[in-house]
């Protein structure tokens, strides 16, 4: 498995391309999601020049993994689109924390025949685990102290399962049928809380 | 009662236990683990539970119907899920593994059965 991370400026066009185009094939063509499209592309407002993004290619060189990480001191998903998911809450804007989204980890070849549900497609390949772990790397080498994410309820489970350590920043709110929640992923031990 | 920076909202044990909490929303597992052949068939799924306080303390959990004593009853698998963290009475936090344990032991006092089942079928009837 090789892991690639860089920005629109520091990573080749085709890589995007083809970033832009496993999104559509996820989150569009399996999972459904109403997202602006275009020539079988996914992309939104943002994927900018200080997006990060980090993502997974098997030996065969092809992308089996995405997740993009945007800074909370600019637009970001949970304030500009899910910001009832805080209930509330201040919403982050720190150097210290970094929004995962459009995290997936999909091998198409495996899973072909298979179908999955919507948290299962997004983290439970076995790619998901490594490609998060790197996404976290990333981040902290970014400064990030913590991840926040817009997640289906199944994926605290799911994180919870492949000994990740995540809490819910808020109760979830059922989205298009589906519960959404905001979700805290921890990048550092803090005191007091046992990493498990 | 308030929100930590880190997204916790913490509380002691006793004040937990004067918090009431409201059913928000329940399902059934789309992927059930497959079984081995013959046993029984098993039906697994969550329910979420919130406060009324502000800030909102949720707390959810996977439920499986088991079979007991000729019929079946929904019993709790696994540890709670939450953005709550308990304190001791001198403020300071639970280990993160305690903390989910005696919540479980707080989950298990809600009669949460009756409102859990009566959502999911509720909710796939339709």
């Amino acid at each position: 498995m090789q892991y690639i991370s860089g920005t629109s400026t520091s990573l080749a066009a085709e890589v995007l391309v083809g970033l832009a185009r496993f999104r559509h094939r996820v989150f569009v063509e399996m999972l459904g999601w109403e997202l602006q499209t275009r020539d079988g592309l996914e992309l939104d407002q943002f994927d900018r020049a200080d997006t990060v993004y980090v993502a997974a290619r098997n030996e065969h060189g092809a992308v089996v993994g995405i997740a993009r990480l945007l800074p909370t001191i600019r637009p970001y998903l949970l304030r500009d689109v899910f910001p009832q998911l805080l209930h509330e809450q201040p919403l982050p804007c720190t150097a210290a924390v970094w929004e995962l989204s459009r995290f997936a980890a999909v091998d198409f070849d495996s899973t072909r025949t298979t179908p999955v549900s919507q948290a299962t497609a997004q983290v439970s390949s076995p790619v998901a685990v490594g490609l998060l772990r790197e996404a976290m790397r990333v981040a902290a080498e970014l400064g990030a102290q913590r991840l926040i994410t817009v997640s289906p309820l199944g994926v605290e489970r799911l994180l919870r399962k492949a000994g990740f350590r995540a809490h819910r920043a808020g109760p979830p709110i059922v989205v298009e049928g589906h519960p959404v929640f905001a979700c805290w992923i921890d990048l550092e031990p803090q005191a007091g809380v046992v990493t498990h | 009662m308030v929100t930590s920076p880190d997204g916790f909202v913490r509380l002691t044990l006793d004040d937990v236990l004067s918090v009431p909490f409201k059913h928000l929303v329940s399902g059934i597992d789309e992927e059930p683990a497959p079984l081995p052949c013959g046993t029984y068939t098993t039906i697994s799924g969550y329910t979420e539970w919130v406060s009324d306080t502000q800030p909102k303390i949720t707390v959810g959990w996977d439920w499986i119907i088991a079979p007991a004593d000729g019929g079946s009853h929904w019993r709790r698998i696994g540890l709670p899920r939450s953005n709550l963290l308990l304190v001791d009475t001198a403020q300071n936090d639970y280990a993160w593994e305690r903390n989910l344990v005696v919540l479980a032991t707080v989950v298990d006092a809600i009669p949460w059965q009756e409102q859990a089942k009566t959502a999911v079928v509720e909710r796939y009837a339709a």
